[in-house]
Parts: C-alpha cells; sequence; structure tokens
C-alpha cells in the first residue's frame, strides 16, 4: 500500500506544478482583462502591407 | 405652412464614421466623408499603411466633432501636469493611460494598438476595452505628452482629460487578482482534499497509516484555505462583530471556526479524517458567489465628481497673450477666456462680453442666465454664446459649488440600510445559536460524552453557505439581466432597494424631454429654395442651440456666400447673403434691426426664432423639445404601484402638454428650486423608499436624498454622473418592467431562504442527534449550496422572460 503514499505525493508534485502555473498566469495580469483579447484576435489576420492607394 | 424635421436620412455615407454625407466631400476617387475631419483621418489612416481598419468594420470611425487645433494640449507637457500622467520606465521611455470614451469596436482596438505606425517614438500601446483605457509606451525625448494627446485626438479618439484623470493612479485591479488567485487556491484543494476523503466515505479499510498521512496533507493543504482565502469572511465577522451588528458573515465564520477546530480535534487525535473537504468546497462556493457578485461593468463609473467635469486646462490672459494653465494653478486675480460651451472653472467677476450661462449642471433651470460686466458668476456653469472674460475672485477649490460639493460629497452609504439580507442574518444566528446550546445542554443531561460534539455539529451544519449564496447569486444574475435591458446597476444591493420603493420623482428637463432631439416647426411666408440657403449661410456660423436646431431643420440647401455677418451672443445674426439683407434671432433682436410688421406672438409655451429679409418680417420658427416616446403606457404601468410626481425647474408652460402626455394620475410642481425638490422627496420618503429619476446632473440635494439614484443617458460609457443605476434613455419607457423584475428577484431570494432553511433543518436532525458522519456533511452541505444557486440562478433567469422580454 505504500506505493499510494508516493502516488499521492507525485500527484500532489504534479498539481501544485498547474496551480503555480495559474498564479503566473494571475500575476501577470491574464485575468484583468478578459475582453480585449477576444476583440484582438479578430484582427490577426492582417495582410502583409497596404500601402497609399492601395485602397479600393 | 408647417412642417417637422425629419431625421431619416437616404443617400451616401461616411467612408470613414457612416454619417450621412450628401452634404458632405468627395474624394478623387468618389470616396464621400461627412467632412473635411473624418477625411483627413481617412487619408491619415491611409497614408500610414493603416487602411486595414476600413476592413474590419464598415464606417468603424468616431465622427471628427472638432478639429483640434495644434497647441490645444501644450500644458500637459509643464512638468507638473506630466509628472502625475506619466509612469517613467527604466529605459528612459515613459507609460501613459489615457480614458479613451471613443473606443467602441474591434477596428479601434486595432488601430489604437497600431499607433507605433506613425512614430517611431512611440512603441507598444494595449488597449483594455472593458475599462475604455488606452496604455501607451513612447519616448518624451522624441514626442512630446501633449503631441501624442494631440495626434490621438486628430484621428477621432480624444482622450478624457478631467481634473480627476491627476489623481488617478494605477488602474485597480489587484483586488480582483486577489479574488481569482483565492478561488483557485481553494478549488485546488477542495479537489484534493476530497480525493483524500473518499477512502473514508466508502468506509474502506485503508491501513492506519495511510489514513493518517492522508489527513495530515488534507490538513496541510486547509491551511492556507483557512488562513488566505476565508481572510475576507474572518475581516468582515469581526468587524459586524465589533460594530455590534450581526450580518451573515458572523454564522459564516462561527461555521468555518467550528469545521476547522473539529477537523483539527479529529486528526490530531486520530478520531477521524475531519471535515476538510466540506470546508474548503465551502470556502470555494462562497468566493465565486462573491465573484459573480462583483463583477462589474468597467466601462462605466458611478462615483463621480466635480472633478469629472471639470477640464485639466483654463485658458488665461496674461500681458495681452493667452496661456493655457492648469486649473489647480488659478489663482485670485487671475484673468480667464471662457468660449462657447465651456464650463466656469472659478468664481469670478465677469470682465467683459455677455455672459449667457447654462446652469442646469447645479441648479436644474434649463434656461441661461444673462449677467452683464461686474456681475458675480459662480463657478460650475456654462457659457452658451460668445467668449467672456472673468477676473477670478477664488481658486478652484474654495469655489462655492466645489466647496458644496466637497461638503456632500461623502454621502450615507444606503447599503447599510435595513435590507432583507441583514435581517434574515439576525434572525438566523439567534436560531443556530440558541438551538446549538440547547442541544448542549440536552446531551450533558443524557449522553455528557457527546455534548461538545453536537454542539460543534450544529454549528457546522448551520454554516449559512446556502443562505449567503442565495443573494449573491440572484441579485449578480439580476443585474446582468437588467444591463442587458440597459439599467446598469451600481451595486447588486440596488436590486432590493428598487423593489421596495414606494414613489418615483420624475425630473422634467433631459428626462421626460429630449432636448438633443428638438423639434422645429415653421410658420410664416413659405420658405422659397433661395430663402433657406440664405438663412442656412446665416446660421452655419452661429453656436446658439436654438440656431444650431433651426440649421439642422432647413436640411442641406445649395450654399451660398455671405458678407457683412454680425452675431450678438444671446440675440441673433444678421449678414448680407446675395444683396438680400438677413436678420434672424430673438423678436428684440429683429426690433433692434429695424424690422417692420413685427407681429406680437405668445412666446410663453416654446422657444421662437424670427427671421426677416431686408428688414420685413417673414416668420418664425418654433422649437420644442419632445417629450420621449411612449411615457403615457409608463406612468400607467409604474401608476400601479408607485405614487408619481414630475418635478421641474422651468416655468409651467409645458403642464398641458405634460398632462396630455402623462395621464392625470401623476402630480406635477413647477418651479422648483433644488431645495424645493429635496424638500418634496424628503416628505414622501415618509411612507417609504422613494426612486429619484433625473439626468444625474441636476439637482444634486435631491438625487442625494432619495433612496435610489436613476439617472437617464443616452449614452451610459460617456455620462457617469453620481448615482445608483444608469438607465440608457431609449429603455425609459420599460421602467416598470425593470421593478416589476427587481419585485421578482426579491421573492426569488425568499424561495431560496426557505429551501435553504429547510436544508438546514434536515442537517440539523443529524447535528443534534450527534451523527453527523463527515459522509452525510460531504453529500449535504455542498448539495444545498448547488441547488439554492442553481435555483437562485434558474428563477432569476425565469422571472427576466417573463418580466423583461415582454415588447
Amino acid at each position: 500500500m505504500s506505493v499510494l503514499g508516493l502516488l499521492i505525493v507525485i500527484g500532489l508534485l504534479l498539481a501544485g506544478a498547474f496551480l503555480s502555473a495559474f498564479f503566473w498566469a494571475v500575476r501577470s495580469g491574464q485575468f484583468d482583462d478578459t475582453i480585449t483579447p477576444s476583440l484582438r484576435i479578430l484582427s490577426d489576420g492582417e495582410p502583409p502591407a497596404i500601402h497609399k492607394g492601395d485602397l479600393e | 405652412m408647417q412642417n417637422s424635421l425629419n431625421q431619416t436620412v437616404v443617400g451616401p455615407c461616411c467612408e470613414h464614421c457612416g454619417a450621412p454625407s450628401s452634404d458632405g466631400t468627395v474624394d478623387a476617387r468618389g470616396r464621400t466623408f461627412c467632412c473635411l475631419g473624418c477625411r483627413a483621418v481617412f487619408e491619415l489612416l491611409d497614408a500610414n499603411g493603416l487602411s486595414y481598419f476600413y476592413r474590419l468594420e464598415a464606417h468603424p470611425g468616431p465622427t471628427i466633432e472638432a478639429i483640434v487645433e495644434e497647441n490645444a494640449f501644450t500644458y500637459l507637457d509643464r512638468k507638473d501636469i506630466s509628472r502625475r500622467l506619466l509612469a517613467w520606465q527604466a529605459d528612459g521611455s515613459c507609460r501613459v493611460t489615457l480614458r479613451i470614451p471613443a473606443i467602441h469596436c474591434v477596428a479601434c482596438v486595432w488601430l489604437l494598438e497600431n499607433l507605433y505606425r506613425f512614430s517611431p517614438a512611440i512603441g507598444e500601446s494595449r488597449v483594455v476595452f472593458p475599462r475604455q483605457e488606452l496604455t501607451v509606451h513612447f519616448d518624451p525625448s522624441r514626442l512630446k505628452l501633449s503631441a501624442l494627446v494631440h495626434q490621438l485626438s486628430k484621428l477621432g479618439y480624444p482622450p478624457a482629460l478631467c481634473l480627476d484623470s491627476l489623481n488617478s493612479t494605477e488602474p485597480v485591479a489587484s483586488s480582483q487578482r486577489h479574488l481569482v488567485q483565492r478561488i483557485g487556491i481553494a478549488g485546488f484543494v477542495a479537489g484534493n482534499t476530497m480525493l483524500f476523503s473518499i477512502s473514508s466515505y466508502l468506509g474502506l479499510a485503508t491501513s492506519d497509516g495511510l489514513a493518517r498521512f492522508m489527513s495530515y496533507v488534507s490538513l496541510a493543504l486547509a491551511l492556507p484555505v483557512v488562513t488566505y482565502c476565508a481572510a475576507d469572511f474572518w475581516r468582515a465577522a469581526w468587524f459586524s462583530l465589533r460594530g455590534r451588528v450581526v450580518s451573515l458573515d458572523v454564522p459564516i465564520a462561527l461555521g468555518l471556526a467550528a469545521l476547522f477546530g473539529q477537523s483539527l480535534f479529529e486528526i490530531v487525535t486520530a478520531h477521524g479524517g475531519g471535515y476538510l473537504d466540506s470546508l474548503s468546497a465551502l470556502v470555494f462556493l462562497l468566493l465565486i458567489g462573491r465573484w459573480v457578485q462583483d463583477r462589474a461593468f468597467e466601462s462605466l463609473r458611478f462615483d463621480r465628481n466635480y472633478a469629472d467635469y471639470f477640464p485639466l486646462s483654463a485658458t488665461t490672459l496674461v500681458d495681452g497673450g493667452e496661456r493655457i494653465v492648469p486649473l489647480t494653478e488659478l489663482r485670485a486675480g487671475d484673468r480667464i477666456v471662457v468660449r462657447h460651451g465651456e464650463l466656469l472653472p472659478v468664481d469670478g467677476t465677469l470682465a467683459s462680453g455677455e455672459a449667457r450661462i447654462d446652469y442646469s449642471f447645479v441648479t436644474g433651470e434649463s434656461d441661461p442666465v444673462i449677467r452683464q460686466a461686474g456681475d458675480e458668476l459662480l463657478a460650475g456653469g456654462r457659457q452658451v454664446g460668445g467668449a467672456i472674460e472673468i477676473n477670478a475672485t477664488r481658486s478652484v477649490n474654495s469655489s462655492g459649488l466645489v466647496a458644496l460639493w466637497n461638503q456632500t460629497g461623502s454621502e450615507g452609504d444606503h447599503d447599510s440600510a435595513q435590507t432583507l439580507i441583514s435581517r434574515a442574518a439576525r434572525w438566523f444566528t439567534g436560531g443556530v445559536i440558541s438551538i446549538a446550546v440547547a442541544s448542549f445542554f440536552y446531551w450533558i443531561i443524557v449522553d455528557s460524552s457527546l455534548a461538545l460534539r453536537s454542539f460543534v455539529s450544529v454549528l457546522i451544519v448551520a454554516c449559512p453557505c446556502a443562505l449567503a449564496l442565495a443573494a449573491p447569486f440572484a441579485t449578480g444574475a439580476a443585474r446582468h439581466w437588467l444591463a442587458r435591458h440597459g439599467l446598469f446597476l451600481r451595486s447588486p444591493s440596488v436590486v432590493e432597494r428598487l423593489a421596495q420603493c414606494v414613489a418615483a420623482v420624475f425630473d422634467k428637463t433631459g428626462t421626460l424631454t429630449e432636448a438633443s432631439a428638438s423639434v422645429v416647426s415653421y410658420r410664416g411666408k413659405r420658405l422659397a429654395a433661395e430663402d433657406s440657403a440664405a438663412l442656412a449661410a446665416l446660421l452655419t456660423g452661429s453656436s446658439h442651440p436654438f440656431g444650431l436646431a433651426v440649421r439642422r431643420f432647413l436640411g442641406n440647401p445649395t450654399s451660398c456666400q455671405i458678407t457683412a455677418y454680425e452675431e450678438i451672443a444671446g440675440a441673433g445674426c444678421r449678414g448680407l447673403v446675395e444683396r438680400r439683407s438677413i436678420a434672424c434671432g430673438s423678436r428684440e433682436w429683429l426690433a433692434s434691426c429695424g424690422t417692420l410688421n413685427l407681429p406680437t406672438v405668445d412666446e410663453s409655451r416654446t422657444s421662437t426664432v424670427h427671421w426677416a429679409s431686408d428688414r420685413v418680417y417673414r416668420g418664425r420658427f418654433d422649437i420644442v423639445a419632445p417629450l420621449r416616446p411612449e411615457l403615457s403606457q409608463l406612468m400607467q404601468n409604474l401608476g400601479r404601484s408607485l405614487r408619481l410626481v414630475v418635478t421641474s425647474g422651468d416655468s409651467d408652460r409645458d403642464r398641458d402638454r405634460l398632462v396630455e402626455a402623462l395621464g392625470s394620475t401623476v402630480s406635477m410642481s413647477f418651479r422648483q428650486s433644488p431645495g424645493d425638490k429635496r424638500q418634496l422627496v424628503e416628505e414622501l420618503q415618509h411612507s417609504g423608499p422613494v426612486m429619484m429619476i433625473g439626468d444625474g446632473l441636476n439637482d444634486g440635494p435631491a438625487l442625494r436624498q432619495s433612496s435610489v439614484r436613476i439617472a437617464v443617458a443616452e449614452d451610459v460609457s460617456v455620462f457617469a454622473p453620481a448615482c445608483d443605476a444608469l438607465l440608457q434613455a431609449r429603455e425609459l419607457p420599460r421602467l416598470a418592467h425593470h421593478l416589476q423584475f427587481s419585485r421578482h428577484v426579491l421573492t426569488v431570494i425568499k424561495i431560496c431562504f426557505a429551501v435553504s432553511i429547510a436544508y438546514n433543518l434536515i442537517g440539523l436532525g443529524f447535528a443534534v442527534t450527534g451523527q453527523l458522519a463527515p459522509v452525510v456533511s460531504a453529500i449535504l452541505m455542498p448539495l444545498s449550496s448547488l441547488t439554492v444557486v442553481g435555483l437562485a440562478v434558474g428563477l432569476t433567469h425565469l422571472a427576466a422572460r417573463w418580466t423583461l422580454t415582454i415588447r
């Protein structure tokens, strides 16, 4: 049964890694604004460059 | 002959902003623009390789309202101002965060995040859409702040620069971050401890050592939940105990403490596994409830003060030259120039020019006040007409209006009022503690070994988690339903106050009437095409609101040349158009121009503009601010449950029109001073809470007196005065539905309370008999919380379907 103890430790370490990834995400402001990124992605397909007079 | 203004537009629209452009300009490729400003922006974007802007949305540009002068923002470069606006970075660049109300679509975000293409001095720029904020990194040695702001204004995105911008510090995102972090930790711990507890739920015989190991791991995991995640509950309970108020936080804290204490005791003495899974699940759910409740409308602000309305700077006259100085530096004795549409920033005496000051901002009276040179002027009014010069007699902060504002700034917090929840909390806490004590003494007599256990069990089971979740989820959901239907609430508790109102006071100007859409009707000699053209040419130079209304009414006649133009602010204007002398303005103005056959007209009911050609009277334009549509239906619906009162600072010339439109159930009072209105609200409050519906700017005292302050606005994101709720003007006719909905929400909360108390009684049955097994607690507590959350959200949704979606 002692293998269960080992598994618990490994499981906690793994979960702890995800928790710290979550902390990093919160601290770097990824949860501050959840609306703008969804708008930003809409304009990602910008053609390389449009120069003067290209617009029709 | 009579016709009225018709605003429907068919025809070409502006390539940039989508406004009708039939009288605008056309460029070489046949693209039409409503004005030169829009065309300039279009060409600027095209030249900088940014024409992708126009592919993201059709006509995405904000209408260019006025061409901004190059030097309009030079005051921003002064050290004392820029120091407070800029944040310096390590590499010598700086960062500035500006609020830009014009941000409204995907294309705006894209354009503003591509600002770097305009100048090599601009680095990264980021938009925070819900707050309508733009953060720009730039190199101040190569690009001045004033130039950056000017560039933005030229593009049609002028930043909202007001006195308050100076006080703003870093965005307060940290409290939201803390909450998200707490939810994350509590969820993590709840999930893991539940996994560890499965064996004890199922009663599986695990080896003793492993079970103890798991319970110690759970204990270690639960520590941050109790100390960090639940910190707000401890604090709130402590504050309410110290203030001798019983809030729902007290039984929550009591329950959490009992849960943790019992678990700690069981684990340390090896009696069992404790209830740490229930504890962390409860905290997790409670925090989610808080998050649901606090999701705010970030672009709206409900607590503006004078600093949000006052500009950052004023124009002063120094040695004959104009200088723009920050408002905070104005001193008594300075000479200030105030132009048409500008706010008087300080108290002063009028030095030259004729002042026509619109004090509707302060007093509610919509007719401008006329003052002559030498008269005293109070800060806070808006000059209408030509430019005036003022000698300041006080600085900004000691000016009468501002002092008044500061005095009443810390108004009473309505939230502390007797609410349903606080009443329930007092009742509940009393009940729980008496049951716990009663069962303690019962077991002392019967079997003293079970006494302490049953006492703690009662506290554990009675943790009013479900009760505490009902209100946040119901009011949080209600707030979002109301927002979807045009009513934005400052805080969730407004729902409850809204439902309890017994009377509603309406302000007339700007609330029931629609000031921006004046209806003009013409009476007199027929307006031939050349008459319209001549009048339009004459009025194009006028800045008076009546002149603008008539100009709109005339439509887009052919343009013609005008010479010898002369305007007397507030009286009228005249000029020579194609060898005809045209005069337009008040009756007195026409008389002073020597007009013949001037008729006497009853002007007590409408505002009137007359005109004459070659001194011969031709006709008059009657200008009426129209009442908003569907008011009679609204009043009828509201009248079923509320007393209705309409007040106005104006004369009673609109009385007949209002009675006709609103019905006779509404009582009306005219010529009310702000003090009278306040008194009116106070009298109505003897019978219960009173809501006041106004434009939010006028009638400060009456608004502050009322229980629920609703401001009606055409554009809620630009305009946000001190109020409890913002109502979109087009949704005003449906206010009765909003009220009905808020009453339903109150019923929903009561139902949820009943359900959660029923659950508590079942749990108490286990607890007082001393049989609360961990598995019972692990099932019962989350189940009760989840049912109550489901009920609160589901029933609110149903209520919204029933009441709000009815057209």
